[in-house]
Protein backbone atom coordinates (compact mmCIF):
# COMPACT_ATOMS: atom_id res chain seq x y z
CA UNK A 1 0.00 0.00 0.00
CA UNK A 2 2.85 2.49 1.19
CA UNK A 3 5.03 1.63 -2.80
CA UNK A 4 1.78 2.22 -4.20
CA UNK A 5 0.90 5.50 -2.79
CA UNK A 6 4.70 6.49 -3.47
CA UNK A 7 4.11 5.11 -6.63
CA UNK A 8 1.02 7.93 -6.87
CA UNK A 9 3.72 10.98 -5.81
CA UNK A 10 6.18 10.07 -8.11
CA UNK A 11 4.00 9.99 -10.84
CA UNK A 12 1.48 12.29 -9.73
CA UNK A 13 1.49 14.19 -13.22
CA UNK A 14 0.93 11.71 -15.23
CA UNK A 15 -2.15 10.30 -12.95
CA UNK A 16 -3.67 13.87 -13.28
CA UNK A 17 -3.14 13.97 -17.15
CA UNK A 18 -5.05 10.46 -17.24
CA UNK A 19 -8.35 11.81 -14.32
CA UNK A 20 -8.13 14.82 -16.32
CA UNK A 21 -8.50 13.28 -19.73
CA UNK A 22 -10.73 10.62 -18.82
CA UNK A 23 -13.32 13.24 -17.16
CA UNK A 24 -13.03 15.73 -20.10
CA UNK A 25 -13.52 12.44 -22.57
CA UNK A 26 -16.49 11.74 -20.25
CA UNK A 27 -17.94 15.36 -20.73
CA UNK A 28 -17.39 15.28 -24.56
CA UNK A 29 -19.16 12.05 -24.93
CA UNK A 30 -21.87 13.00 -22.57
CA UNK A 31 -22.66 16.42 -24.82
CA UNK A 32 -26.74 15.22 -25.10
CA UNK A 33 -26.60 14.95 -21.14
CA UNK A 34 -30.11 16.98 -19.72
CA UNK A 35 -28.18 17.99 -16.84
CA UNK A 36 -25.48 19.27 -18.46
CA UNK A 37 -27.72 21.23 -20.99
CA UNK A 38 -29.40 22.90 -18.03
CA UNK A 39 -26.34 23.75 -16.40
CA UNK A 40 -25.21 25.14 -19.60
CA UNK A 41 -27.90 27.36 -19.92
CA UNK A 42 -27.83 28.31 -16.60
CA UNK A 43 -24.20 29.31 -17.01
CA UNK A 44 -25.00 31.25 -20.47
CA UNK A 45 -27.58 33.21 -18.51
CA UNK A 46 -25.09 34.74 -16.08
CA UNK A 47 -22.08 35.32 -18.50
CA UNK A 48 -24.64 37.56 -20.11
CA UNK A 49 -23.63 40.27 -17.86
CA UNK A 50 -20.30 40.78 -19.49
CA UNK A 51 -22.15 41.92 -22.49
CA UNK A 52 -24.13 44.16 -21.17
CA UNK A 53 -21.80 47.41 -21.37
CA UNK A 54 -22.32 47.03 -25.03
CA UNK A 55 -25.50 46.41 -24.99
CA UNK A 56 -26.40 49.28 -23.04
CA UNK A 57 -24.37 51.52 -25.39
CA UNK A 58 -25.27 50.45 -28.43
CA UNK A 59 -29.32 49.88 -27.85
CA UNK A 60 -30.98 52.54 -25.84
CA UNK A 61 -34.57 50.52 -24.81
CA UNK A 62 -37.27 52.89 -26.56
CA UNK A 63 -34.99 52.70 -29.91
CA UNK A 64 -34.37 49.05 -29.55
CA UNK A 65 -38.32 48.87 -29.38
CA UNK A 66 -38.88 50.46 -32.84
CA UNK A 67 -35.72 49.18 -34.57
CA UNK A 68 -36.70 45.51 -33.53
CA UNK A 69 -39.88 46.54 -35.36
CA UNK A 70 -38.84 47.90 -38.12
CA UNK A 71 -36.11 45.06 -38.80
CA UNK A 72 -39.20 42.91 -38.34
CA UNK A 73 -40.99 44.89 -41.49
CA UNK A 74 -37.31 44.64 -42.79
CA UNK A 75 -37.46 40.68 -42.96
CA UNK A 76 -40.84 40.43 -44.16
CA UNK A 77 -40.08 42.63 -47.17
CA UNK A 78 -36.98 40.98 -47.98
CA UNK A 79 -38.47 37.75 -47.39
CA UNK A 80 -41.49 38.71 -50.08
CA UNK A 81 -39.04 40.38 -52.28
CA UNK A 82 -36.73 36.85 -52.61
CA UNK A 83 -40.19 34.96 -53.20
CA UNK A 84 -41.12 37.25 -56.10
CA UNK A 85 -37.26 36.63 -57.53
CA UNK A 86 -38.06 33.13 -58.08
CA UNK A 87 -41.33 34.12 -60.10
CA UNK A 88 -40.44 32.56 -63.57
CA UNK A 89 -44.10 31.04 -65.03
CA UNK A 90 -47.33 31.10 -64.00
CA UNK A 91 -47.15 28.25 -61.98
CA UNK A 92 -44.37 29.30 -60.50
CA UNK A 93 -45.88 32.78 -59.52
CA UNK A 94 -49.02 30.44 -58.10
CA UNK A 95 -46.53 28.76 -55.93
CA UNK A 96 -44.76 31.53 -54.87
CA UNK A 97 -47.74 33.27 -53.89
CA UNK A 98 -48.34 30.30 -51.76
CA UNK A 99 -45.21 30.54 -50.53
CA UNK A 100 -45.91 34.35 -49.61
CA UNK A 101 -48.80 33.60 -48.08
CA UNK A 102 -46.82 31.60 -45.82
CA UNK A 103 -43.99 33.55 -45.28
CA UNK A 104 -45.89 36.46 -44.53
CA UNK A 105 -47.07 34.42 -41.45
CA UNK A 106 -44.11 33.32 -39.92
CA UNK A 107 -44.09 34.51 -36.51
CA UNK A 108 -40.69 36.04 -36.03
CA UNK A 109 -39.25 37.11 -32.56
CA UNK A 110 -36.27 39.25 -32.15
CA UNK A 111 -33.44 38.79 -30.41
CA UNK A 112 -29.93 40.37 -29.32
CA UNK A 113 -26.88 38.55 -29.75
CA UNK A 114 -25.56 38.31 -26.17
CA UNK A 115 -22.44 36.27 -26.42
CA UNK A 116 -20.27 34.61 -29.17
CA UNK A 117 -18.46 32.57 -27.06
CA UNK A 118 -15.11 32.20 -26.72
CA UNK A 119 -13.27 28.94 -28.65
CA UNK A 120 -11.17 29.85 -31.61
CA UNK A 121 -13.88 29.39 -34.34
CA UNK A 122 -16.98 31.23 -34.06
CA UNK A 123 -19.83 28.68 -33.61
CA UNK A 124 -22.46 29.49 -31.53
CA UNK A 125 -24.27 32.32 -30.31
CA UNK A 126 -25.95 33.11 -26.75
CA UNK A 127 -29.34 35.17 -28.06
CA UNK A 128 -31.44 37.04 -25.31
CA UNK A 129 -34.57 35.21 -25.47
CA UNK A 130 -35.77 31.71 -24.78
CA UNK A 131 -38.64 29.66 -23.18
CA UNK A 132 -40.82 32.80 -21.37
CA UNK A 133 -40.29 34.05 -25.20
CA UNK A 134 -42.54 30.87 -26.70
CA UNK A 135 -38.68 29.98 -28.20
CA UNK A 136 -38.46 26.43 -28.06
CA UNK A 137 -35.28 24.02 -29.03
CA UNK A 138 -34.47 23.44 -33.21
CA UNK A 139 -36.18 26.59 -33.82
CA UNK A 140 -34.66 28.20 -37.06
CA UNK A 141 -32.79 31.72 -36.52
CA UNK A 142 -32.75 33.77 -39.62
CA UNK A 143 -31.56 37.41 -40.81
CA UNK A 144 -33.10 39.20 -43.80
CA UNK A 145 -30.49 38.02 -45.55
CA UNK A 146 -30.54 34.35 -44.75
CA UNK A 147 -30.09 31.52 -42.20
CA UNK A 148 -27.93 31.88 -39.01
CA UNK A 149 -29.10 28.27 -37.34
CA UNK A 150 -30.81 27.03 -35.20
CA UNK A 151 -32.26 26.73 -31.29
CA UNK A 152 -29.75 24.26 -29.58
CA UNK A 153 -30.21 24.36 -26.14
CA UNK A 154 -33.33 26.78 -24.86
CA UNK A 155 -33.53 28.49 -21.23
CA UNK A 156 -36.30 30.63 -19.78
CA UNK A 157 -34.28 33.68 -20.43
CA UNK A 158 -31.00 32.62 -23.18
CA UNK A 159 -30.52 30.49 -25.65
CA UNK A 160 -27.82 28.77 -27.48
CA UNK A 161 -27.76 28.86 -31.30
CA UNK A 162 -26.13 26.51 -33.51
CA UNK A 163 -24.85 28.63 -35.93
CA UNK A 164 -24.49 27.60 -39.91
CA UNK A 165 -20.99 27.84 -39.04
CA UNK A 166 -20.95 25.02 -36.79
CA UNK A 167 -18.94 21.90 -37.90
CA UNK A 168 -21.80 19.93 -37.36
CA UNK A 169 -24.40 22.01 -39.17
CA UNK A 170 -26.07 20.58 -42.09
CA UNK A 171 -29.00 22.25 -43.81
CA UNK A 172 -30.90 20.71 -46.71
CA UNK A 173 -31.35 23.49 -49.43
CA UNK A 174 -32.57 23.52 -53.09
CA UNK A 175 -30.53 25.64 -56.09
CA UNK A 176 -32.72 27.83 -58.02
CA UNK A 177 -33.77 27.64 -60.82
CA UNK A 178 -32.77 23.94 -61.62
CA UNK A 179 -34.06 23.06 -58.31
CA UNK A 180 -31.65 20.36 -57.35
CA UNK A 181 -31.21 19.72 -54.17
CA UNK A 182 -28.33 19.17 -51.75
CA UNK A 183 -26.78 19.51 -48.23
CA UNK A 184 -25.06 22.48 -47.33
CA UNK A 185 -22.27 22.33 -44.47
CA UNK A 186 -19.69 25.05 -43.26
CA UNK A 187 -16.39 25.34 -45.02
CA UNK A 188 -14.85 28.72 -43.77
CA UNK A 189 -14.54 32.12 -44.38
CA UNK A 190 -17.86 32.91 -45.39
CA UNK A 191 -17.97 30.09 -47.87
CA UNK A 192 -20.26 26.88 -47.76
CA UNK A 193 -20.39 23.81 -49.48
CA UNK A 194 -23.31 21.65 -51.02
CA UNK A 195 -22.61 17.92 -51.55
CA UNK A 196 -24.77 15.18 -52.80
CA UNK A 197 -26.15 17.43 -55.75
CA UNK A 198 -26.92 15.39 -58.96
CA UNK A 199 -24.11 15.32 -61.69
CA UNK A 200 -27.27 15.82 -64.25
CA UNK A 201 -28.54 19.21 -62.75
CA UNK A 202 -27.97 22.47 -64.62
CA UNK A 203 -25.93 24.65 -62.27
CA UNK A 204 -24.04 27.94 -62.55
CA UNK A 205 -22.15 30.36 -60.88
CA UNK A 206 -24.38 32.72 -59.63
CA UNK A 207 -27.54 30.75 -59.07
CA UNK A 208 -29.24 31.12 -55.80
CA UNK A 209 -29.88 28.64 -52.99
CA UNK A 210 -32.74 28.76 -50.80
CA UNK A 211 -33.87 26.18 -48.49
CA UNK A 212 -35.61 23.30 -49.57
CA UNK A 213 -38.93 21.73 -48.18
CA UNK A 214 -37.68 18.61 -46.95
CA UNK A 215 -35.92 20.17 -43.75
CA UNK A 216 -38.10 19.39 -40.84
CA UNK A 217 -36.53 22.69 -38.89
CA UNK A 218 -36.35 25.49 -41.45
CA UNK A 219 -39.05 26.68 -43.54
CA UNK A 220 -38.68 26.23 -47.60
CA UNK A 221 -37.49 29.11 -49.50
CA UNK A 222 -35.78 31.27 -47.13
CA UNK A 223 -32.42 32.88 -48.95
CA UNK A 224 -29.26 30.74 -47.85
CA UNK A 225 -25.99 32.31 -50.68
CA UNK A 226 -25.07 32.03 -53.92
CA UNK A 227 -23.17 29.44 -55.88
CA UNK A 228 -19.41 30.73 -56.19
CA UNK A 229 -17.69 27.67 -57.85
CA UNK A 230 -18.98 24.35 -59.43
CA UNK A 231 -17.02 20.76 -58.86
CA UNK A 232 -17.81 17.60 -61.20
CA UNK A 233 -16.19 14.91 -59.19
CA UNK A 234 -14.63 12.77 -61.47
CA UNK A 235 -15.70 8.99 -60.30
CA UNK A 236 -19.18 10.10 -59.03
CA UNK A 237 -22.06 10.90 -60.04
CA UNK A 238 -22.58 13.77 -58.13
CA UNK A 239 -21.31 17.73 -58.11
CA UNK A 240 -19.85 19.81 -55.24
CA UNK A 241 -20.75 23.45 -55.24
CA UNK A 242 -19.18 26.31 -53.26
CA UNK A 243 -21.35 28.64 -51.88
CA UNK A 244 -20.99 32.68 -50.73
CA UNK A 245 -23.01 33.77 -47.80
CA UNK A 246 -25.01 36.92 -48.36
CA UNK A 247 -23.84 38.12 -45.31
CA UNK A 248 -20.81 38.12 -42.42
CA UNK A 249 -21.77 35.68 -39.32
CA UNK A 250 -19.16 37.54 -37.29
CA UNK A 251 -20.42 40.57 -36.89
CA UNK A 252 -24.51 39.94 -36.57
CA UNK A 253 -25.79 41.74 -33.43
CA UNK A 254 -29.57 40.78 -33.73
CA UNK A 255 -31.11 37.97 -35.29
CA UNK A 256 -34.90 36.45 -35.50
CA UNK A 257 -35.91 33.14 -34.43
CA UNK A 258 -38.78 31.61 -36.23
CA UNK A 259 -41.07 30.66 -33.58
CA UNK A 260 -43.57 27.45 -34.51
CA UNK B 1 4.26 25.14 -6.96
CA UNK B 2 4.09 28.52 -6.06
CA UNK B 3 0.67 29.88 -7.07
CA UNK B 4 1.34 33.62 -6.48
CA UNK B 5 -0.71 36.67 -7.04
CA UNK B 6 0.86 37.31 -10.19
CA UNK B 7 -0.75 33.99 -11.70
CA UNK B 8 -4.24 34.94 -10.90
CA UNK B 9 -3.37 37.99 -12.34
CA UNK B 10 -2.52 36.27 -15.30
CA UNK B 11 -5.04 34.32 -15.95
CA UNK B 12 -7.75 36.78 -15.19
CA UNK B 13 -6.22 38.94 -17.54
CA UNK B 14 -6.45 36.39 -20.11
CA UNK B 15 -9.82 35.02 -19.47
CA UNK B 16 -11.31 38.76 -19.72
CA UNK B 17 -9.14 39.75 -22.76
CA UNK B 18 -10.68 36.57 -24.29
CA UNK B 19 -14.23 37.27 -23.73
CA UNK B 20 -13.81 41.08 -24.31
CA UNK B 21 -11.31 41.24 -26.86
CA UNK B 22 -11.78 37.96 -29.01
CA UNK B 23 -14.40 38.81 -31.42
CA UNK B 24 -13.28 42.17 -32.18
CA UNK B 25 -9.61 40.49 -33.23
CA UNK B 26 -11.49 38.09 -35.61
CA UNK B 27 -10.06 37.33 -38.74
CA UNK B 28 -12.14 35.24 -40.68
CA UNK B 29 -13.98 33.88 -37.71
CA UNK B 30 -10.76 32.33 -36.56
CA UNK B 31 -9.83 34.21 -32.89
CA UNK B 32 -6.47 33.98 -31.14
CA UNK B 33 -6.43 32.20 -27.87
CA UNK B 34 -5.14 34.08 -25.20
CA UNK B 35 -5.86 31.42 -22.27
CA UNK B 36 -3.61 29.38 -24.70
CA UNK B 37 -0.73 31.91 -23.89
CA UNK B 38 -1.85 31.97 -20.21
CA UNK B 39 -1.44 28.30 -20.07
CA UNK B 40 1.87 28.27 -22.25
CA UNK B 41 3.48 30.34 -19.10
CA UNK B 42 2.20 28.43 -16.32
CA UNK B 43 2.88 25.21 -17.72
CA UNK B 44 6.78 26.09 -18.71
CA UNK B 45 6.75 28.20 -15.05
CA UNK B 46 5.06 25.67 -12.72
CA UNK B 47 5.35 22.26 -14.62
CA UNK B 48 2.90 19.71 -15.70
CA UNK B 49 0.58 19.66 -12.31
CA UNK B 50 -0.48 23.65 -12.49
CA UNK B 51 -0.63 23.21 -16.15
CA UNK B 52 -3.12 20.27 -16.70
CA UNK B 53 -5.42 21.00 -13.49
CA UNK B 54 -5.74 24.77 -14.93
CA UNK B 55 -5.89 24.00 -18.63
CA UNK B 56 -8.59 21.93 -17.36
CA UNK B 57 -10.44 24.53 -15.70
CA UNK B 58 -9.89 26.93 -17.83
CA UNK B 59 -11.18 24.17 -21.08
CA UNK B 60 -14.29 23.96 -19.04
CA UNK B 61 -15.28 27.48 -18.41
CA UNK B 62 -14.69 28.16 -22.21
CA UNK B 63 -17.08 25.60 -23.02
CA UNK B 64 -19.61 26.82 -20.81
CA UNK B 65 -19.67 30.19 -22.00
CA UNK B 66 -21.42 29.25 -25.39
CA UNK B 67 -20.30 26.38 -27.47
CA UNK B 68 -22.76 24.76 -29.80
CA UNK B 69 -21.29 21.00 -30.13
CA UNK B 70 -18.74 19.91 -28.79
CA UNK B 71 -18.51 20.22 -25.55
CA UNK B 72 -15.54 18.91 -23.07
CA UNK B 73 -13.54 19.76 -26.15
CA UNK B 74 -11.46 22.78 -25.02
CA UNK B 75 -10.83 21.08 -21.56
CA UNK B 76 -9.09 17.73 -23.45
CA UNK B 77 -7.56 19.95 -25.87
CA UNK B 78 -5.60 22.28 -22.73
CA UNK B 79 -5.19 19.16 -20.72
CA UNK B 80 -3.16 17.50 -23.63
CA UNK B 81 -1.68 20.94 -24.61
CA UNK B 82 -0.27 20.92 -20.70
CA UNK B 83 0.90 17.88 -20.66
CA UNK B 84 2.78 17.70 -24.04
CA UNK B 85 3.77 21.20 -22.84
CA UNK B 86 5.17 20.15 -19.51
CA UNK B 87 8.26 18.36 -21.03
CA UNK B 88 10.25 21.38 -20.89
CA UNK B 89 9.52 22.71 -17.46
CA UNK B 90 13.01 23.60 -16.27
CA UNK B 91 14.30 22.70 -20.27
CA UNK B 92 15.47 26.23 -20.69
CA UNK B 93 18.98 26.08 -19.74
CA UNK B 94 19.55 22.54 -20.89
CA UNK B 95 17.58 22.52 -24.27
CA UNK B 96 18.86 24.58 -27.45
CA UNK B 97 16.89 27.39 -27.92
CA UNK B 98 15.59 27.04 -31.71
CA UNK B 99 14.57 23.40 -30.24
CA UNK B 100 13.09 24.64 -27.34
CA UNK B 101 10.60 27.42 -28.58
CA UNK B 102 10.18 24.89 -31.78
CA UNK B 103 8.94 22.73 -29.15
CA UNK B 104 6.41 24.92 -27.76
CA UNK B 105 5.43 26.47 -31.17
CA UNK B 106 4.66 22.80 -32.60
CA UNK B 107 2.83 22.14 -28.93
CA UNK B 108 0.21 25.22 -30.36
CA UNK B 109 0.01 24.20 -33.89
CA UNK B 110 -0.08 20.09 -32.71
CA UNK B 111 -3.29 21.60 -30.14
CA UNK B 112 -4.97 23.02 -33.26
CA UNK B 113 -4.34 20.29 -35.46
CA UNK B 114 -6.62 17.53 -33.15
CA UNK B 115 -8.78 20.43 -32.80
CA UNK B 116 -9.55 20.36 -36.60
CA UNK B 117 -9.21 16.98 -37.03
CA UNK B 118 -11.95 16.33 -34.13
CA UNK B 119 -14.82 18.86 -35.51
CA UNK B 120 -13.68 19.24 -39.17
CA UNK B 121 -12.61 15.47 -39.70
CA UNK B 122 -14.17 15.18 -43.12
CA UNK B 123 -12.39 18.23 -44.64
CA UNK B 124 -9.15 16.45 -44.54
CA UNK B 125 -10.52 13.74 -46.84
CA UNK B 126 -12.14 15.90 -49.57
CA UNK B 127 -10.62 19.55 -49.29
CA UNK B 128 -7.28 18.95 -47.58
CA UNK B 129 -5.81 22.59 -48.39
CA UNK B 130 -9.05 24.16 -46.48
CA UNK B 131 -8.17 21.89 -43.55
CA UNK B 132 -4.66 22.77 -43.30
CA UNK B 133 -5.00 26.39 -44.11
CA UNK B 134 -7.32 26.87 -40.97
CA UNK B 135 -5.24 24.44 -38.87
CA UNK B 136 -2.41 26.83 -39.93
CA UNK B 137 -3.24 29.95 -39.89
CA UNK B 138 -4.88 29.10 -36.59
CA UNK B 139 -2.40 28.53 -35.16
CA UNK B 140 -0.23 31.51 -36.09
CA UNK B 141 -2.70 33.95 -35.16
CA UNK B 142 -2.45 32.41 -32.01
CA UNK B 143 1.46 32.45 -32.06
CA UNK B 144 1.42 35.71 -33.63
CA UNK B 145 -0.03 36.76 -29.98
CA UNK B 146 2.00 34.39 -28.22
CA UNK B 147 5.56 36.15 -30.00
CA UNK B 148 4.46 39.79 -28.92
CA UNK B 149 3.95 38.42 -25.42
CA UNK B 150 7.35 36.94 -25.30
CA UNK B 151 8.72 40.47 -26.17
CA UNK B 152 7.14 41.96 -22.90
CA UNK B 153 7.56 38.57 -20.81
CA UNK B 154 10.45 36.10 -21.72
CA UNK B 155 9.88 32.62 -21.36
CA UNK B 156 13.01 31.87 -19.40
CA UNK B 157 12.65 30.85 -15.83
CA UNK B 158 14.29 27.99 -14.24
CA UNK B 159 13.43 27.40 -11.21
Amino acid sequence: MRSIYFAFLRQKDHVIFIFALFLSLLILFSGDNTEIAELRIRFSRYFAFTKIPSVWVTSKRSLDLENSDLRNKNLQLKLLLESMRNLENDNLQLRSLLDFKRESHLNLLPAAVHGKGITTTLSSFIIDVGTNDGVAVNDPVVIADGVVGKTMHVGETTSIIQLISDPDFRLSVRIVPDGAIGILSWLGNNICEIREVPKSAKINVGDLVYTSSYSDIFPASLPVGRVSAIFDERGSFQKRLKIEMHYNIGILEYVFVILD
Amino acid sequence: MKFNKRYIIFGLSATILQILLSDLLSIKLIRPDFILIFLLYLTIWEGRIAGISTGFLLGLLVDFIGVASYFGLSALLYTVFTYILGVIHNKYSKWPPILYHSFWSLCIVLLYFIRFSITSARLLDYNPQVFWGSVLFSSLYTLAFAIIVLLFLPLARDS
